[in-house]
């Protein structure tokens, strides 16, 4: 008791996602070989529940007059779902997901197995159409973003960040280690670069009180949640359109992920989810 | 500092991200709207919705659970852990299986274990019925799964991750035989 602990028994991953974007929307005709080519990619491994982006109306102020401009997103997403158990009335659980919209794909998944595995997968579900994009499309961004929770186990008002988080770590404020309530610590920065790609490092972090489980245990708890995040940027001038630069980049966004969230934890915790001396 | 200018900073920093941001986690907005963020004002508000992500983990069940974290201890074994000559584990099997026990989600009695050649198998042993089922993953992406219940003949089916047949495996040889107890 009067300890944080990981969500999983070894690791602390939430969710990763995986975005590319696209400086502008994909052409309407590509977009549908785009679309067949995701489903194709998606039914084939698993992902086979399939919705419509739902259209969203937008409000712009500009000048002091508003108006109201509803955006209608191209696109659709793919699921992979859980089985349910005897207690659940539906599978709730989304498991693994595509979104293809018309100027975004991005992956997530809530299954995260290892680093190995999840490039695999993206290869699977994500490389075709990167590639059948490369000759007409090129990059704006892109972005992979790890969610990592931890929860204090006991008394909430003995909760001691310094257990937890590193508390001479250069992305922390030190006000965040003497509170004993909710607070909140976001943070980010573009990293030098010799090129005039733009290099993003954000993390947030929220001590936030929550239900242990919504479902089976409504007991409040503190919880951690870690968002480390790496995007890259081109402008049009140096974009990049190749699909084999993806798996590269995304490959170094991990380890400097991986960076940032070492500096961040605590030493123990570091250890206790093997951040360095397992494949995660 | 007066709330314009503070919209215009937050503007001026989070425009590239949350500009961005927004579409990635609208899903899981839609899904997750019970618990309030205490930092749902911040400039942040798309995080509100990472922060109620607990919610979704509900329905993975504790053998489920319990089981991946076994592989992962697993993972790192050496060669020869066992003093006999086993081989280490071949981690693409240790991660395939980890990968397919959410599809035994709410299936009692999981061990998940290695072969001596070092594959991830996971087992299913209900001695006391006479049910026995077995799931063991090979490096070149297949499945093997075996099935053996009192009075009746054993089942084997062969097939990959997503495949239909391993599906159809689950559900009528391990899902609907452990329903019946």
């Amino acid at each position: 008791m009067n300890t944080w602990v990981p969500l999983n028994d070894n690791h602390a991953i939430d969710n990763l996602v995986v975005a590319i974007k696209f400086p502008s929307p994909i052409p309407s005709l590509l977009f549908k070989k785009t679309l067949a080519l995701v489903q194709t990619a998606a039914f084939d491994n698993g992902l086979r529940s399939r919705h419509s982006l739902a259209p969203m109306q937008m409000v712009e102020i500009t000048g002091g007059q508003a108006s109201t401009v509803t955006q209608v997103p191209q696109g659709q997403m793919f699921n992979s779902v859980a089985p349910a158990t005897d207690e659940q009335p539906v599978p709730n659980q989304v498991i693994e997901q595509i979104i293809c919209a018309n100027n975004t794909i991005s992956y997530r998944t809530w299954q995260y197995v290892s680093w190995e595995w999840q490039i695999k997968r993206m290869e699977l579900l994500l490389l075709p159409v990167l590639e059948l994009l490369s000759d007409t499309m090129s990059f704006g961004s892109i972005r992979v973003e790890y969610l990592d929770k931890f929860r204090f186990q006991g008394d909430i008002m003995l909760s001691k960040t310094d257990l937890l988080l590193n508390s001479k770590s250069k992305w922390l404020p030190s006000h965040i280690f003497e509170r004993t309530g909710q607070w909140h610590c976001h943070t980010g920065c573009f990293l030098p670069t010799p090129a005039s790609d733009r290099r993003l490092l954000q993390i947030f972090i929220d001590s936030v009180d929550q239900p242990i489980s919504v479902a089976t245990d409504p007991t409040p708890a503190r919880w951690m949640n870690i968002i480390t995040a790496r995007e890259d940027f081109w402008t049009e001038e140096d974009a990049v359109s190749s699909a084999s630069i993806f798996k590269s980049t995304i490959e170094q966004m991990h380890l400097e992920l991986k960076t940032a969230l070492g500096e961040i934890l605590a030493d123990a915790f570091v250890k206790k989810i093997y951040l360095w001396d397992t494949p995660q | 500092m007066s709330s314009s200018k503070s919209s215009t900073a937050a503007k001026a920093f989070n425009a590239p991200i949350w500009s961005d941001g927004n579409l990635l986690v609208r899903p899981e907005c839609r899904e997750l709207v019970e618990y309030p963020s205490p930092v749902s004002n911040s400039k942040s508000p798309e995080l509100s919705a990472y922060n109620q992500a607990p919610a979704q983990r509900n329905s993975i069940t504790w053998e489920v659970a319990h089981a991946k974290t076994r592989f992962r201890m697993l993972r790192r074994l050496s060669a020869n852990h066992d003093n006999e000559g086993a081989l280490a584990p071949q981690q693409t099997t240790v991660d395939m299986a980890i990968a397919f026990l959410d599809k035994l989600n709410g299936i009692k009695n999981l061990l998940a274990t290695l072969t001596d050649d070092g594959e991830a198998v996971i087992e299913v042993n209900e001695p006391e019925r006479g049910f026995f089922g077995e799931f063991t993953f090979f490096s070149d992406g297949r499945i093997e799964c075996y099935r053996r219940l009192r009075n009746e003949s054993s089942i084997t089916v062969e097939g990959t991750l997503d495949s239909d047949s391993i599906a159809k495996f689950v559900n009528e040889e391990m899902r609907s035989s452990c329903a019946q107890q």
